[in-house]
């Protein structure tokens, strides 16, 4: 095999090719999930997993095309947040969805937090078990 | 970083339209060049690309455009989650990955294109999409499961 063109920036090229197909595939296998599975529960694991994994593939890919300090700087700044902030929102939202109560696939095995919210009365209060009296309000009203 | 126009980013629209738009409408000003901050790539090369090097750009290139279309299709498919989802969560975290398959496509044009200029909006989706899932879950937690 002729390697006398073989420079570094087709290194590089190639090996961004190759990264941008990793994080390409774990975008779309996240709307797949989203998509197809049974539960808004596994939804959320299948958006924030698959999603975190592919945007960081990307953005590593575009380092390693375009080698300009900003570009990486901007990068490594957005991987850090990416890493740190979507599994807090999602885990956010599936706490949100649970404290609602909102119905798990039947075919899930156990309800682990319901079951310590059940022994220990944690949590937060739920909207509809707080009942509005009209009396009540005109009398502190007056 | 010496990139070269192998290929103009945009398709060009055909000759007989631009020949007869052109004889149509009136000149347009000429604009002055407005200096530049952010940093560009240079127009002319400082020695020609090898054969390698040009391979390897059109594989990116190919990969890129692949994926263009397959985020396209992610991005219906979660607008599809969004505009169907039987509840309030569903919704929530279909605006989330569609945030994130945006960032997804700014990357992707950053690389077609060879601008830096949409790279800047990757932070700032990203950072948007965050505090609307957070939004949106404090909105699901202050009411009644749907």
């Amino acid at each position: 095999m002729d390697l006398t063109g073989l420079t570094a920036r087709a290194v590089f090229d190639f090996i961004s090719a190759g990264v941008l197909v990793s994080g390409l595939f774990f975008m779309v296998v996240g709307a797949l999930g989203v998509v197809r599975l049974p539960d808004a529960y596994h939804r959320i694991h299948a958006a924030s997993i698959c999603v975190t994994l592919g945007l960081t593939a990307m953005l590593v890919a575009a380092c390693f095309h375009i080698q300009a300090a900003p570009i990486i700087m901007k990068s490594f700044i957005t991987i850090v947040f990416i890493f740190v902030a979507t599994p807090m929102g999602s885990h956010m939202l599936a706490k949100a969805a649970h404290d609602t109560r909102l119905p798990q696939w039947g075919k899930t095995l156990s309800d682990e937090l319901a079951e310590d919210k059940r022994l220990h009365g944690w949590g937060p209060p739920l909207v509809d078990t707080v009942s509005f009296d009209p009396a009540e309000a005109d009398q502190s009203a007056a | 970083m010496n990139r070269v126009p192998l290929v103009p980013p945009i398709a060009r629209a055909p000759a007989a339209l631009t020949a007869a738009l052109s004889a149509a409408l009136p000149a347009a000003p000429a604009f002055a060049a407005a200096p530049s901050t952010e940093a560009q790539p240079a127009a002319t090369p400082a020695t020609p690309l090898t054969d390698w090097e040009l391979a390897a750009e059109h594989t990116l290139f190919i990969v890129v455009d692949a994926g263009i279309v397959l985020l396209s299709i992610a991005f219906v498919m979660c607008l599809w989650r969004v505009l169907r989802g039987p509840t309030l969560a569903d919704r929530g975290l279909g605006t989330d990955t569609l945030a994130m398959q945006v960032v997804g496509l700014a990357i992707l044009l950053t690389i077609r294109m060879r601008t830096l200029m949409f790279f800047d909006a990757v932070l700032i989706i990203s950072i948007l999409g965050f505090a609307s899932t957070v939004a949106f879950a404090q909105f699901i937690g202050r009411r009644r499961a749907a």
